[in-house]
């Protein structure tokens, strides 16, 4: 059977609900895949929905069930504030990190000397660096008491 | 352009070796440090003022100027610079660390005493300067008292 001899959804549907009593329907889904798989598509809908029990509040729960709706939603909005501005101060500090790391890039002033090596070829010299208080550096070279001198 | 790229980019630029045409301004004051119970501290007035707090940490009681020098050293090649009939001081700039500081060798060669001996290295030392900051170089005798180099780099 093709497609195109095949009825809507709605008229199976309210078929399948009973809405609409229907023999050319009813031979045409016990023949036809497609709109027999789609009647079972309803028929488990139907199963599901009929397993969970609807929730019946009586009136004088009323009152308790809205201020409880209420409150649930002042607390995913109070929540959602604060993981908001969490987010936000986050993101923060995460640009000024970024902005700092920018504009101080490329060389920085080096605060002093350094003295990677030095020695004497003098027999019995050593050398020593100092660095003085007022952040003078020396390079000193101690000779021997007899030095050649 | 990401922060990262930013940072490598900068950290690559300050790492590049200066082309051998470059030079450094070194300016090099050649003192002779005595102490001769002098007070309070005399510093000869023909010593730069930018070199005295250099000197005062010293400890000497008298400086006496013997040489000054300003001259362009080239990146790359030594220059030599007369201290005294007994002392040379040779220099030779080799490029630039990534902080910004030339990294220069220094010695204070020095004139044997023994005939057709050849010179001494009184002092060697290779050395990262921070541009405009001075460091001295000091020890080797001079008639009485002490060599002392003010070394300054512009």
């Amino acid at each position: 059977m093709t497609m195109k001899n095949c009825p809507t959804e709605e008229t199976i549907g309210r078929w399948f609900d009973g809405e609409a009593a229907d023999a050319d329907v009813d031979r045409h889904v016990a023949n036809c895949t497609r709109c027999g798989e789609y009647a079972e598509t309803l028929r488990m809908t139907r199963a599901a929905l009929a397993e969970r029990p609807a929730v019946r509040i009586e009136n004088s729960q009323m009152p308790a069930y809205l201020n409880d709706l209420r409150g649930g939603i002042h607390r995913r909005r109070m929540w959602g504030r604060v993981w908001a501005g969490v987010s936000l101060a986050a993101a923060a500090v995460v640009a000024a990190t970024a902005l700092l790391t920018v504009v101080t890039q490329g060389p920085t002033a080096v605060q002093a000397h350094s003295v990677l090596e030095a020695h004497s070829d003098i027999t019995g010299a050593t050398t020593e660096t100092i660095e003085y208080d007022n952040g003078t550096m020396t390079v000193w070279l101690n000779l021997p008491e007899d030095d050649m001198q | 352009m990401t922060v990262a790229a930013i940072a490598w980019i900068a950290l690559e630029l300050g790492r590049a070796q200066a082309t051998p045409t470059e030079t450094v301004q070194l300016s090099v004051v050649a003192v002779k440090g005595v102490r001769d119970g002098r007070q309070p501290q005399y510093i000869d007035p023909g010593i730069p003022k930018k070199s005295h707090a250099a000197l005062k940490p010293l400890g000497y009681d008298s400086y006496f100027k013997l040489q000054t020098a300003d001259i362009p050293i080239p990146f790359g090649r030594e220059t030599k610079i007369f201290i005294t009939d007994v002392y040379e001081l040779i220099v030779q700039p080799t490029g630039r660390d990534a902080q910004g500081r030339v990294q220069i060798k220094a010695r204070i060669m020095m004139q044997s005493k023994t005939p057709n001996a050849p010179p001494k290295k009184a002092l060697d030392t290779t050395l990262a300067m921070t541009p405009g900051k001075t460091l001295n170089l000091g020890g080797p005798k001079v008639d009485g008292g002490d060599l002392i180099l003010v070394l300054t780099l512009n």
